[in-house]
C-alpha cells in the first residue's frame, strides 16, 4: 500500500525542507548549519542526476530483487550507484550529536535541541523512501520552522515562513496523490486550490490568534540560552548603558500598594560595582551584611509587586533602599519551602538561582538616599588604579585642595560639572576617547557623555580625592500605564549612579542630574537633545531608498508592537475591553464556537451555491418547460431521446434541431470532454434552445400544418 | 429474530462489528438512487491527519511556553486550513448520488462484478474511492455535472447468490488529513455458479437408457484416441489393454455419431463417493462442454430437473438450478 516517492514528492520535499533550513543557517553555529545543508544538497542533487540517468528502480523490492540475479540485470535496469543503509542514518546521526555538542559546548538545551533537529531533518530527507518517511519529514520539517522563531520575528521571516508553509501544503498533497505528476501545471493548480484553503482558514486563524489563551509564565523552564541575554550586564565600560538604552524592552513591571513614588525618586537599584581596572567597572566582593541595618522610618515605608523578565542573572531590583526580603509570588518558590534571595552588604537583593522565567515578587523599601555603611567598606572603595587616568587624578587633587570637608568636594565636582560645557548625549563618540584613559578622555576630550560616563568620572574623582564611592547601576524611573494602573520599566530607563561613604553612611549621589537635571526629572527622552531622536537613520536628501528604510522600518515597528508583543498582558487588556471576563475555559470555548460557525457558514454558502441550477441541466429544463407549455409534458420516466422523438413527432419543421439538442444534451451530460469543448457545447445548446418561437407559435404548429405547407 | 450484537467495546473487532451492525441499523437497505447527506456520511481523521494535528499540538505548546506570536500565526493557521480541509472532504462526499445498476454473474472462484452510478452534481469530486468488502478498491474522479459508472469485483468462494454486501464510499482529498466516508447497501445480488470441475470425465452419453443398454453400446463411434483417466469415467470406456500393458489407466475417447444421443446430466448417477459440491462442480463443467459443443442436454437434480434441450437461455437454467442447489442456497455471507 504504501508506494515510492515520485519525482514530484522529492520536488515538494526539498523545497520544503531548504526553505525551512535556509531560513535557520543565520542562527545557528555555522558546522551545524554546514553538516546539515550538505546533507539535503548532497541528496538533493543525487536525486535530480539519478533521475536523468536511471529508470525509476524499487530499492528493497522482492521482485526486482529477483529479477537483478538473471537477464533483466544485463539489460535492463542497472542497480543504483549507492544504497542508503539504516547503519548510515545512525553513523551520520552520531557524527550530528558530535558536532551539535562541539559547536555549542551543551546537548541538552533548547538551541542545541534546534541545532539536532536542523540535523535530523536533514538526515531524514537524505533516507525517506516511502510516502511514510515523507509524512514523517513533512512533521519534523513544520515544527523545525517554528524553532526559527526563538531567533526572529520579522516580517521578512513571517514572508519566508509563508513560503514554506505553502511548500508544506503541496508537500501533502503531493504525499496524498501517490502518484502525483511534476508538471507546472499540475503545480500551480495545487497552490491555487492550497491558496484556497488558506483563505477559508484565516478567519479561524484570527479567532484563535486573539482567543486563544496565552500563558503568563512558561510550562517548562526557558533554560539557558546565549541570545536572551537583554539587561544590565555585571560590568560597566563606556557606552555599555547608552547601547542598552536604545531598547524599548521591558525590563519588570511593577505595581504599587499605594501611590507611586515620583520620578525623581524611582532608583531601581541593580548591581553595585566598586572594582574599577582603569578602564571597566566590576562589581567588588559581596558578603552578607553581619547585622540587619534597622530602618526606623517606617512611615514612609512603601510596598509594591514587581514582575521581573527574565534577564538569566541573579540580581533582583528593588527601590532604594529595601527594607524587607523580596517574597515571591510566582515560580517555583510559592511552592517549595527553600530559600529565594539573600541581600548583601551592598543593600543588593540577589535571587539564589538565575531568573530564567518571569518572576513576581513583593517588596517593601523605604524611600531614603542614604544608608549605614558595613564595617571595613570604606578601604575597598578607595582604591584606584595607578597606571592611567592621571589628569583625572591632577584635577582630583585640585579639587580636593579647595573644599574643606568631604560633602564640600562631592558639591565642588558637582559644580564641576554643571559649569564647565559637558553634554549629556547618546551621540558621543568612542573611538575619539583615548581608549587606555577613557576617563581622562571624556573630562577632557569629549565632555560629551551618558550616565556612565558621568557616574564612572565621578566615582574615580571621589575616591582619587580620598573619599570612598562607589558605583550603582540599575533603572531610574518608569513609566505608568494608566490602562492598567502599573509602571513600566525597560531597558531604556537604565541607569547608572553613585553613592559616597560619608561619616558612616552612604549616601546616594547622581551626577547625571547635575548636567542633564532632566534625565531625573522627566526621563531619557526629556534629557536628549533632539538630534538623538533617530540613531540609525542617515540624515540628507529624501530620496527613495531612505523614504523605503523608513516605510519598512514603520512596518516592522507595527509588527513588533501588535503582533509579535501580543502578550498575556496585552490579550487580557483586549479581552477586558471586549468585555469577554476573565474565565479562560469560556474563552476557548468561544473560540471553538466561533470557529466552528465558520465551518457551518462555509459549508452552507457552499450548498447554496451547489442548489443553483447547473447550467447544462437549466437549459434542457428551460426547454422542456417551453414544450410543456405547448402541451407536450416530459413523462417523468422518459429520457431525453424519447420525449425529443415524441416533439419531432408533433413539429416535425424542427426535427433536425430536436436530434441535434439530443446529441449535444447527452454528450454534455453522460460523456467525457475539456473544459473548453464543453463551454462551446453549452452555448451550443443554449443558442439551440433559444431558436424556437414562442409558446402561442408552437401551439399554432400542428403536425398537419407542415403537411399542409 | 432480532439478536443485535453487543459487544464490549474494550475489543477492535467487538467494536468493529458493533458499529457494522449500528450502521445497518441505520441504514438497512438503500432503495433507488442514494445521495449522500449529512445523516450517512462520517468524518474522522485518518493516521496521517492524526500525525500532522500533533505535530500542530507539539506547535502551539511550543508557541505558548516561548510565547512566540509568529509560531502562533503559523500554527492557527493550520489550524484553519485542518478545519477547512475538514469541510472540503466533507463536500467532496456530500450531495453525490449513487444509484444500483446491475450485477454480474461468475464461476466460484472468479471475481463477480456490480456496477454502480454515480453523479457528482453541482460539485467537482476529487478521488472517490469505492470498496466493497473482500474486494478491491476502485478510485474515481468526476467533475460537476458528470455521470459515470463503475465496476465493483468482489472475489467468490462459494456458489449461490452472492449479495453485493455493504459498500464503502470514501474520499480523503484534499490532503489527506481527514477521511469522508459513507455506506451505501444496495440490494443487488450476482450468481455464483459452482466452480466447474477442472479436468472433468467424458460427457455421460446416453445415461438415460436402460442400464444394459449403457454397457453395449458406448463404443459405437470411432475410436478418437485415449486420454488419462479421470476419476468417475464410465469403467466401460477404460482402456484395458494399456492397463494390462503396465502403461497406466488411460480412457477411451470418441468422436462423431452421438448428435442424436440423449445426454442426461444426472445427479444421482455421478460415484457415489463424490459429495454434493464435487457433483455439482462437475456438472457444471459438463453443462459448460455441452454448452461449448452445442449439444442438447437433460438436467436432473433430486429437487428439480431440466427437460432435454439447448442454448444460452438453457444453459443458462442450468447453472442457476446448479448454483442455488438444493432450491434457494443462502451462502450465509448476507450482510
Amino acid at each position: 500500500m504504501d508506494s515510492r516517492l515520485t519525482n514530484a514528492h522529492w520536488f515538494w520535499l526539498t523545497l520544503l525542507v531548504l526553505i525551512t533550513q535556509l531560513q535557520l543557517i543565520y542562527f545557528i553555529p555555522w558546522a551545524v548549519s554546514l553538516f546539515g545543508v550538505g546533507i539535503t544538497l548532497l541528496r538533493a542533487l543525487s536525486l535530480y542526476f539519478v533521475a536523468q540517468s536511471y529508470t525509476y528502480y524499487e530499492i528493497g523490492s522482492k521482485t526486482t530483487e529477483r529479477s537483478m540475479d538473471g537477464a533483466t540485470a544485463k539489460y535492463g535496469k542497472r542497480k543504483p550507484p549507492f544504497r542508503w543503509s539504516v547503519w548510515l542514518s545512525v553513523a551520520l546521526g552520531i557524527a550530528a550529536v558530535i558536532i551539535v555538542r562541539a559547536s555549542y559546548g551543551y546537548l541538552f538545551y533548547r538551541d542545541s535541541s534546534v541545532g539536532l533537529l536542523f540535523i535530523l531533518v536533514s538526515i531524514k530527507f537524505s533516507e525517506s523512501a516511502t510516502r511514510r518517511d515523507a509524512m514523517l519529514l513533512a512533521c519534523l520539517t513544520s515544527f523545525l520552522l517554528i524553532t526559527t522563531f526563538f531567533y526572529t520575528q520579522s516580517p521578512f521571516t513571517l514572508i519566508t515562513s509563508l513560503l514554506a508553509f505553502f511548500a508544506l501544503g503541496g508537500t501533502l498533497k503531493s504525499i496524498f496523490l501517490p502518484m502525483a505528476p511534476l508538471e507546472m501545471g499540475h503545480i500551480r493548480s495545487t497552490m491555487k486550490k492550497f491558496a484556497v484553503l488558506v483563505l477559508q482558514g484565516i478567519p479561524i486563524a484570527l479567532v484563535l490568534f486573539v482567543l486563544f489563551p496565552r500563558l503568563s509564565a512558561p510550562l517548562w523552564g526557558v533554560p539557558h540560552s546565549s541570545m536572551a541575554q537583554t539587561g544590565l550586564s555585571d560590568s560597566m565600560s563606556p557606552g555599555e548603558i547608552a547601547e542598552l538604552v536604545v531598547s524599548d524592552d521591558v525590563a519588570f513591571r511593577v505595581e504599587f500598594d499605594g501611590a507611586p513614588p515620583p520620578n525623581a525618586l524611582r532608583y531601581w537599584r541593580g548591581p553595585v560595582l566598586s572594582m574599577f581596572d582603569g578602564i571597566v567597572w566590576r562589581p567588588g566582593p559581596t558578603f552578607l551584611p553581619q547585622e540587619e541595618i534597622p530602618v526606623s522610618e517606617t512611615k514612609r515605608e512603601i510596598s509594591y509587586t514587581v514582575t521581573l523578565e527574565p534577564h538569566y542573572r541573579t540580581w533582583l531590583f528593588a527601590l532604594e533602599l529595601p527594607s524587607d526580603m523580596p517574597q515571591p509570588q510566582s515560580g517555583d518558590f510559592t511552592r517549595r519551602n527553600r530559600r529565594f534571595a539573600y541581600k548583601t552588604n551592598a543593600q543588593q537583593l540577589l535571587s539564589v538561582v538565575p531568573v530564567t522565567q518571569l518572576l513576581r515578587y513583593t517588596q517593601r523599601s523605604v524611600l531614603r538616599d542614604h544608608y549605614a555603611a558595613a564595617r571595613n567598606e570604606a578601604d575597598f572603595n578607595l582604591r584606584v588604579p595607578r597606571n592611567n587616568n592621571h589628569q583625572t587624578y591632577t584635577l582630583a587633587r585640585e579639587l580636593r585642595a579647595k573644599s574643606a570637608t568631604p560633602q564640600e568636594y562631592v558639591n565642588t565636582v558637582l559644580t564641576y560639572f554643571r559649569n564647565e560645557s559637558f553634554y549629556y548625549s547618546l551621540s558621543f563618540d568612542n573611538l575619539e576617547m583615548d581608549p587606555n584613559n577613557p576617563v581622562d578622555g571624556f573630562l577632557f576630550g569629549t565632555r560629551t557623555g551618558f550616565c556612565e560616563h558621568y557616574s564612572g568620572a565621578f566615582v574615580l574623582l571621589m575616591r582619587a580625592g580620598g573619599v570612598p564611592a562607589r558605583v550603582v547601576t540599575g533603572y531610574q524611573g518608569g513609566e505608568i500605564n494608566p490602562q492598567g494602573d502599573y509602571m513600566i520599566v525597560r531597558q531604556s530607563d537604565a541607569h547608572a549612579w553613585t553613592e559616597v561613604l560619608i561619616e558612616g553612611q552612604w549616601r546616594r549621589v547622581d551626577p547625571t542630574a547635575a548636567v542633564a537635571p532632566e534625565r531625573i526629572e522627566l526621563g531619557l527622552g526629556g534629557a536628549l537633545p533632539d538630534s538623538d531622536e533617530i540613531p540609525g537613520l542617515i540624515r540628507g536628501d529624501m530620496n527613495w531608498l531612505k523614504n523605503l528604510a523608513l516605510r519598512w522600518d514603520a512596518l516592522k515597528h507595527a509588527w513588533t508592537r501588535n503582533v509579535i508583543e501580543f502578550d498575556y498582558r496585552k490579550q487580557r487588556n483586549l479581552w477586558s475591553r471586549w468585555e469577554l471576563g476573565e474565565k479562560t475555559w469560556r474563552i476557548i470555548g468561544l473560540a471553538v464556537g466561533l470557529a466552528a460557525c465558520w465551518i457551518v457558514v462555509l459549508l452552507l454558502v457552499w450548498s447554496w451555491y451547489a442548489k443553483r441550477r447547473e447550467p447544462v441541466q437549466a437549459a434542457w429544463e428551460n426547454l422542456c418547460g417551453k414544450l410543456a407549455r405547448a402541451d407536450l409534458t416530459r413523462q417523468p420516466s422518459e429520457g431525453a431521446q424519447t420525449y425529443l422523438g415524441r416533439a419531432s413527432q408533433r413539429w416535425p419543421q424542427y426535427r433536425e434541431t430536436f436530434t441535434h439538442i439530443d446529441q449535444v444534451y447527452t454528450t454534455l451530460r453522460y460523456g467525457r470532454s475539456d473544459a473548453k469543448t464543453q463551454r462551446m457545447s453549452l452555448l451550443a445548446l443554449r443558442r439551440l434552445v433559444a431558436s424556437f418561437p414562442s409558446v402561442r407559435q408552437l401551439k399554432s404548429m400542428s403536425p398537419r400544418s407542415s403537411v399542409r405547407r | 429474530m432480532d439478536i443485535t450484537f453487543r459487544s464490549p467495546l474494550l475489543f477492535r473487532v467487538g467494536w468493529r462489528v458493533w458499529w457494522r451492525d449500528h450502521i445497518r441499523r441505520l441504514h438497512p437497505v438503500d432503495q433507488g438512487v442514494v445521495a449522500l447527506r449529512q445523516n450517512r456520511v462520517y468524518v474522522f481523521p485518518t493516521w496521517r491527519g492524526f500525525g500532522f494535528l500533533f505535530t500542530v499540538a507539539l506547535m502551539l505548546l511550543t508557541s505558548l511556553n516561548y510565547a512566540i506570536s509568529l509560531g502562533f500565526i503559523i500554527t492557527f493557521l493550520w489550524f484553519g486550513v485542518i478545519a477547512a480541509t475538514l469541510a472540503q472532504t466533507f463536500r467532496n462526499m456530500w450531495g453525490l448520488q449513487v444509484a444500483p445498476i446491475s450485477a454480474g454473474h461468475v464461476f466460484a472462484g472468479g471475481q463477480i462484478t456490480f456496477t454502480v452510478m454515480l453523479e457528482s452534481g453541482k460539485e467537482n469530486r476529487e478521488r472517490l474511492i469505492l470498496l466493497l468488502e473482500d474486494g478491491d478498491a476502485e478510485i474515481i474522479s468526476l467533475s460537476s455535472g458528470q455521470t459515470h459508472s463503475v465496476t465493483l469485483r468482489r472475489t467468490t468462494q462459494q456458489r449461490g447468490y452472492l449479495p453485493m454486501g455493504r459498500m464503502k464510499i470514501f474520499t480523503e482529498a484534499p490532503l489527506g488529513l481527514w477521511r469522508a466516508w459513507s455506506y451505501v447497501h444496495f440490494p443487488l445480488r450476482g450468481l455464483v455458479f459452482p466452480a466447474p470441475e477442472v479436468l472433468p470425465p467424458l460427457l455421460p452419453y446416453g445415461t438415460d437408457r436402460k442400464e444394459g443398454a449403457q454397457s453395449g453400446n458406448v463404443g459405437s463411434d470411432d475410436l478418437a484416441g485415449l486420454r488419462e483417466y479421470q476419476y468417475g469415467d464410465p469403467i466401460q470406456r477404460v482402456a484395458w489393454k494399456a492397463v494390462a500393458r503396465g502403461a497406466g489407466w488411460f480412457s477411451k475417447a470418441f468422436e462423431g455419431g452421438q448428435g442424436q444421443q440423449h445426454i442426461v446430466l444426472d445427479f444421482s448417477r455421478l460415484p457415489i463417493a463424490m459429495d454434493i459440491e464435487a457433483r455439482l462442480s462437475r456438472l457444471t463443467a459438463w453443462v459448460l462442454l455441452c454448452d461449448r459443443e452445442n449439444r442438447p442436454f437433460s438436467l436432473i437434480l433430486p429437487m428439480a430437473s431440466l427437460p432435454l434441450s439447448k442454448g444460452i437461455v438453457h444453459t443458462d437454467e442450468a447453472l442457476t438450478l446448479l448454483a442455488l442447489f438444493p432450491g434457494y442456497v443462502g451462502n450465509g455471507r448476507e450482510q
